[in-house]
């Protein structure tokens, strides 16, 4: 393992107990994430993106549950602590931030107040006029204006993007190893949006944490991630870093996906055809089978699952060698 | 701010003109002649003429309404027949006792509520949730002032470990009166003998009294901590390594007790009303009693102040509470103010 | 049957509970021939026995005779308070949801009056300004309901007046009155079922109290507040049962029909569609 790794997750499986049936969420997923890097995973709503971050910091209550895998962070294994030992390590270690930071924040406490409430709580040597001496600095280093004042502010007062800027800042505390981000921009405009991927570029270069980066757009990947992990059905389908994947994308929901971002030029924007498979009732075969031009009247699609590897297809090498000669989606 | 509070004061006031209004012509319609029963069965013609007189009862009934309601307002509450004292008199002699009930049982139905919708929350749908609920269902359920005697029945009759109704205390020398609350009074003077008679004696009723309260509340915090703790902010709490039962304690429940405040304040001006059942139970000598006697005794003076004055407490106690959640609320106290 | 499969509690017990009261009410009679205003001084206060399951009170009347008759009145006069209180309660608030901003204002102030007193003190004002008895404080109880049930039904109609399909029923040229029986009201009909399961519960204990400090049925009717006082002076001497088993009853309906609103109340619930819409 190299020295580098900060996190790793090795065939992570997570399910929820819906109306008396199993229903797997998160069906295996392995991936590593280096200190400084940033690394998305992408895919549809129902995928098991959130089961995973869920997962990842042992918050998965009934009816959700951790079935098997590993999590390890900085070399240590996470995946089976206890609730006691986990408290100290989230927001530590690990750190989350959810996509709308008006519920994620208490709504009738001070922002100061609850950022102070994070700093002491990890680092209780720290006295309260500290804290809040960190605290303004904290807000200032995610570019909050007149950060001393805004401390004594409720959550309501602030706009949408200061209020991730708060998320930000909260998350980041304790000089977290990981963060992860799920779906930080979705509540945001484009604008904002754009700011605020930018100022989390400038934090992991100046700290060095990485950020496990949830998302359902394709151009927040392209414009900030280093490496991609794309999600379906519980697994990931295609992994690797961003400069390769998305230009040339080899597994064809990953194909599909890509196809269906706006661009300049296009007349209609093309659906993935048929609808996300009930994660509750899925075959042994590939799960995209029912949705794949590629697998159509090919039987091994629905009888056997796909072999592990940056392309979980039965036929990426083909689909790969037809890439490299450049043949269009 | 201001604009929230005029208008609130603004509606208390109409409905309790409302009320005044609809008090009256209730008990206009009280069968009889009031002088003649003021004055009883042997009372000269003349006498009842000239209390007619007085009374106004013959004017106008615009007249008499106004009357009704200055006098109110001045505080002359009439007569009691049974006894002749004014009624503002007798009602103000009684009411710390009811206060004094009023509070424990208040104090009771928050103490428990507050941690037995917590421990249900948190463990919701195992066995303490369920019981918690049965416990909530049994609080809304029994009827108070049977619940007071079968708590006598129990503890005093057959256990004798509380005293029974015997008023506020065994011993008949009240403590120095400086708020008119025994307990304090008691622990003000330092008579720390007195101070537990008196509390032993506030432990039945007040238990009977706060029994519904306790009922509903638990029933109502349960309700808004199941929603508050489903929200995503309490998640978030947790992902920074706060535990559940601190998240929920320290996260879930002051924004649970908000709505919970109206509905402890309403309470809270209900048990005036309630006071008059257990007090008859446990021959607690408060205003409640007074009025059951009274009622009993058809002495309607003393009836038609409780009456009017019930419902100025009532009306007051939402005054209060809905300014007071107001206050509390940082979103309406620091309403937005984008940049 | 199938929607009750993983209700978290069934609603067995509240049925079993006032059905079992209600069928004692019905058939008790039949079952337990004995005059519960019958008094023989030769047997006051006895104990229960097989005689008299129940014993008998201070001028020998067997209390559950007693007890059965108690269950009749109540069950009646509470399902009584509940019909008034909707008929007017849920009447006033449906016209104030329909009117103009000044009958609506009109008539929620005089609502706002009734509901300045606590409720108990309403029922009794209505009894001492109108004479005791247990019609009274039928009427008094009654009363006390209606601000309730007109809050609720105003706010429901106040809601649903608002809702697209309104809007398209009345583009297709329905009347006002063909709009408010067929569409509105049906679907303020589940709250007003839930609401009144609890009133009941309430009614039948606000009339118990009013019983029990004399204003409500008078001696010796077998009513069950009432019959709570009669006991009073000997529930601490030992002869407990005059109090317990009335009070037991009251308690039992009341809960049954508390538990009955809960069930109703999350049966409803799955019939809500993604607007809160039933």
């Amino acid at each position: 393992m190299n020295e580098d790794t900060i996190l790793e997750v090795r065939d992570l499986r997570a399910e929820y107990v819906s109306a008396g049936r199993r229903v797997a969420a998160v069906r295996g997923v392995s991936f590593t994430l280096r200190r400084g890097e940033k690394m998305a995973i992408v895919g549809e709503s129902g995928c098991g993106k959130s089961t995973l971050a869920l997962a990842l910091l042992g918050l998965l209550d009934p009816p959700g549950c951790f079935v098997g895998g590993s999590v390890r962070l900085n070399g240590r294994e996470i995946s089976g602590l206890d609730d006691r030992a986990m408290r100290r390590i989230r927001g530590r270690d690990i750190a989350f931030i959810y996509q709308d930071a008006m519920a994620a924040l208490d709504p009738i406490r001070s922002i100061g107040s609850q950022l102070c409430d994070n700093i002491r709580r990890h680092q209780p040597a720290v006295g309260r006029a500290e804290a809040r001496r960190r605290a303004a600095a904290l807000l200032a280093a995610v570019e909050v204006p007149d950060a001393e004042r805004r401390l004594d502010h409720y959550p309501h007062q602030c706009s949408g993007g200061m209020r991730q800027r708060v998320m930000i800042a909260m998350a980041l505390a304790n000089n977290p190893d990981v963060l992860v981000a799920d779906e930080p921009t979705t509540a945001l405009d484009v604008t904002t949006q754009a700011q605020v991927l930018a100022l989390l570029d400038r934090l992991t270069a100046a700290h060095g944490f990485g950020i496990v980066l949830i998302t359902h757009d394709f151009s927040e990947v392209e414009a900030f991630c280093d490496r991609v992990h794309v999600m379906y059905a519980g697994r990931i389908v295609e992994h690797g870093p961003v400069a390769s994947v998305l230009p040339h994308p080899i597994h064809p929901y990953t194909q599909a996906l890509l196809a269906t971002m706006p661009r300049p030029g296009l007349a209609r924007l093309p659906a993935i055809p048929g609808l996300p498979p009930d994660l509750g009732a899925l075959s042994a075969g590939c799960a995209f089978a029912p949705r794949c031009p590629v697998g159509v009247g090919r039987a091994i699609c629905t009888t056997d699952a796909p072999p592990p590897g940056p392309a979980e297809c039965h036929f990426a090498s083909e689909l790969a060698s037809g890439v490299a000669a450049g043949s269009p989606t | 701010m201001l604009r929230l509070v005029a208008n609130r004061v603004v509606s208390s006031v109409l409905s309790l003109f409302g009320a005044s209004l609809f008090s009256f012509i209730i008990l206009r319609l009280t069968p009889g002649d009031p002088a003649r029963l003021f004055l009883g069965p042997f009372a000269t013609e003349a006498a009842v003429a000239q209390l007619r007189g007085k009374l106004g009862v013959d004017d106008p009934i615009p007249l008499q309404y106004l009357a009704y309601i200055g006098d109110f307002l001045r505080g002359d509450w009439g007569f009691s027949y049974t006894t002749g004292e004014p009624v503002v008199r007798e009602l103000m002699e009684r009411l710390p006792a009811t206060l004094e009930l009023g509070l424990c049982a208040f104090a009771f139905a928050v103490c428990g509520a507050v941690p037995l919708a917590l421990v249900a929350v948190h463990h919701h749908g195992r066995a303490a949730d369920r019981a918690a609920l049965a416990f909530s269902f049994f609080g809304l359920g029994v009827p108070t002032f049977w619940f007071g005697l079968m708590l006598l029945v129990l503890f005093f009759e057959r256990l004798g470990w509380l005293p029974g109704p015997d008023g506020r205390l065994s011993l008949n020398v009240a403590p120095p009166s400086v708020t008119g609350l025994y307990t304090v009074d008691a622990l003000l003077a330092g008579q720390w003998a007195k101070f537990l008679d008196a509390a032993r004696h506030l432990i039945l009723p007040a238990i009977t009294l706060g029994m519904a309260p306790l009922g509903f509340l638990t029933r109502l915090l349960r309700a808004n901590l199941l929603d508050i703790a489903r929200e995503p902010f309490i998640l978030v709490a947790r992902s920074r390594g706060v535990s559940r039962w601190a998240a929920l304690v320290r996260h879930a429940l002051p924004n649970a007790c908000l709505p919970a405040l109206t509905a402890a304040g309403l309470l809270f001006g209900q048990l005036l009303a309630g006071s008059l059942l257990v007090e008859r139970v446990f021959n607690w000598p408060g205003a409640g009693a007074l009025v059951a006697e009274g009622v009993l005794r058809q002495d309607f003076s003393v009836a038609q102040a409780f009456i009017l004055l019930s419902a100025v407490m009532y009306v007051l106690a939402m005054l209060v509470v809905d300014l007071l959640a107001g206050l509390i609320d940082p979103r309406i106290r620091h309403p937005m103010t984008l940049e | 049957m199938m929607r009750w499969v993983g209700l978290h509690r069934s609603p067995v017990l509240p049925v079993t509970l006032l059905g079992g009261l209600a069928l004692l009410a019905t058939i008790g009679p039949v079952i337990w021939p004995f005059d519960p205003l019958a008094m023989d001084f030769n047997a006051p206060l006895a104990a229960p026995s097989i005689a008299h399951p129940m014993g008998t009170d201070a001028a020998g009347r067997d209390v559950f005779a007693r007890f059965i008759f108690g269950a009749r009145l109540s069950l009646l006069v509470g399902v009584a308070v509940v019909v008034g209180g909707l008929v007017v309660g849920g009447g006033i608030g449906v016209l104030a949801g329909i009117s103009g901003h000044a009958l609506d204002n009109a008539l929620m102030r005089g609502i706002d009056a009734l509901a300045a007193f606590p409720p108990l003190v309403l029922a009794m004002s209505v009894t001492v300004g109108l004479g005791v008895g247990l019609g009274t404080a039928t009427l008094g109880t009654m009363l006390s309901c209606v601000p309730l049930y007109a809050r609720m039904a105003r706010s429901d109609i106040l809601r649903l007046r608002v809702r697209p399909f309104v809007e398209a029923t009345v583009a297709l040229g329905a009347g006002r009155g063909r709009i408010l029986f067929c569409h509105l009201l049906p679907h303020t009909a589940s709250t007003m079922l839930v609401l009144s399961a609890s009133e009941f519960g309430y009614a039948i204990l606000t009339i118990a109290g009013l019983g029990f400090v004399g204003l409500g049925a008078q001696v010796p009717q077998p009513e069950w507040g009432a019959m709570i006082t009669d006991g009073l002076q000997y529930a601490l001497t030992g002869q407990w049962w005059v109090s317990l088993f009335p009070g037991l009853g009251v308690m039992l309906c009341v809960i049954g029909a508390n538990l009955l609103a809960d069930q109703v109340r999350e049966i409803l619930d799955r019939t809500v569609d993604v607007d809160g819409v039933r």
